[in-house]
C-alpha cells in the first residue's frame, strides 16, 4: 500500500490523520480511493474536469507528478504520496 | 573590523568557512524582512546577533494580545506599538552596531520595488500570497535571492528561490492557497523562520548548500522533515525567459 500524506490546511480534509495508507494503481485512483474514505476530498483537489487545481501539489516519492505523469502516475506499494498546497501564514 | 566586533562574532568568526571575511560579509549586507511576525521575529533577532550591517524590516500592523503566542519580538508592553518601530527599537538593543530601517508600511505593487532597493536578498516572512507573489516578482526583476517560508500550526516549509537557477515561487506555487485563517504555534514559526535565516546567512556568506530547487517541510506532529523536489516551469510566466 501506498502511504499518503496531507499538509497543512488540507489535512482536515482526512480528519486530521498524519499518514494513511491506500492502494490505488495511480494517483487518479487514490484520489477516487480517497474521497470513497472522506467524501468531498476530490472536488477540494481537482477542478471540474478532473485535473488537479493548481493551488494543489502531489508528490511522488518527492517528484512533482506534473512533472511526471500527471493523475496517471502509476503508484508503487512503498511510495510516498505527499498532497500538500501552500503555506501562507507568517 | 574593530576589536570589539571581534570580540561579539569569536564563536561564529570560528565555524568553518566564515573568518573575519565571512563576517566582514555579513556587515556589509543588507536585507529585507517583509514582515515582522511570527517569522520576522526570529529572522530578524537571527539576523541582528548574527551582525548582518542593514537589516529593512517592513510591517504595516499594530502589535495585538493574539501575536504575543508566537511574535517574540513584542512583549506586553508593547501591544497597541507599531510592529515595525517596535521591532527596530528591540533589534538594536540586541545589537546596536548595526542599522535597522524600521519601515511602517503595507507592501504592495506601488512600494515593493523602492523596498527591496539595494537589498542583497529578500526574506518572505508575510502572511499572504497576495505579497508573497509581490516580492517573488521583486526578487526576479532585481535578480536577488528571496527565502520563502511559511507554516500552518505545526507545520511549515521553506525554499530558497534564487532567479535564473531555481524554480520561483509560481513555479511551485502557480495559485495561492485557500484564503483561510491559520493556526499557528510560535515554536513553528520560530523553527521555520530560524531555517530562513540561516539559509540567507550562508548565501551571504556563501558557504554550504543552499535550499535550492527543493523544499523543505516540517512535521511538528510527527516530528518529522521531509524534502520534495522543485524545478523551473519552463512555461511559468513569471521567470521563463
Amino acid at each position: 500500500m501506498a502511504l499518503v500524506r496531507f499538509a497543512g490546511q488540507l489535512r482536515k480534509l482526512v480528519n486530521g490523520n498524519v499518514e494513511l495508507n491506500f492502494t490505488a494503481s495511480n494517483i487518479s485512483e487514490c484520489i477516487k480511493n480517497l474521497d470513497g474514505q472522506f467524501p468531498g476530498i476530490k472536488e477540494s483537489l481537482c477542478d471540474n474536469n478532473g485535473e488537479l487545481l493548481e493551488s494543489i501539489n502531489v508528490y511522488v516519492n518527492g517528484d512533482n507528478v506534473r512533472y511526471l505523469n500527471g493523475l496517471t502516475t502509476t503508484l508503487k506499494e512503498e511510495d510516498e504520496v505527499d498532497i500538500m498546497s501552500a503555506f501562507a501564514a507568517g | 573590523m574593530f576589536l570589539k566586533e571581534k570580540k561579539r562574532y569569536d564563536r561564529q568568526i570560528n565555524i568553518t568557512d566564515f573568518g573575519i571575511e565571512g563576517q566582514q560579509k555579513l556587515k556589509q549586507s543588507k536585507v529585507l524582512i517583509a514582515g515582522a511576525g511570527g517569522l520576522g521575529s526570529p529572522i530578524a533577532i537571527y539576523l541582528a546577533v548574527a551582525g548582518i550591517g542593514n537589516i529593512r524590516i517592513v510591517d504595516n500592523d499594530k502589535v495585538s494580545l493574539s501575536n504575543l503566542n508566537r511574535q517574540i519580538l513584542y512583549q506586553n508592553q508593547d501591544i497597541g506599538r507599531k510592529k515595525a518601530e517596535a521591532a527596530g527599537e528591540k533589534l538594536n538593543k540586541w545589537n546596536n552596531d548595526i542599522l535597522v530601517e524600521a519601515i511602517t508600511e503595507t507592501i504592495s505593487a506601488n512600494n515593493v520595488y523602492h523596498l527591496t532597493d539595494e537589498c542583497d536578498v529578500i526574506l518572505d516572512a508575510t502572511d499572504n500570497f497576495t505579497v508573497r507573489y509581490l516580492l517573488n516578482e521583486a526578487a526576479l526583476a532585481r535578480k536577488i535571492p528571496l527565502h520563502y517560508g511559511g507554516i500552518y500550526g505545526l507545520e511549515g516549509a521553506l525554499t530558497t528561490i534564487i532567479p535564473g537557477k531555481t524554480a520561483c515561487l509560481r513555479c511551485i506555487f502557480p495559485e495561492p492557497p485557500p484564503l483561510t485563517i491559520s493556526p499557528a504555534l510560535g515554536v513553528t514559526a520560530g523553527i521555520i523562520g530560524c531555517l530562513q535565516a540561516m539559509e540567507s546567512i550562508k548565501y551571504i556568506v556563501g558557504t554550504g548548500e543552499l535550499l535550492t530547487n527543493r523544499m523543505l517541510v516540517f512535521d511538528g506532529l510527527s516530528m518529522k522533515f521531509r524534502e520534495v523536489k522543485l524545478r523551473p516551469d519552463p512555461r511559468c510566466p513569471y521567470c521563463s525567459s
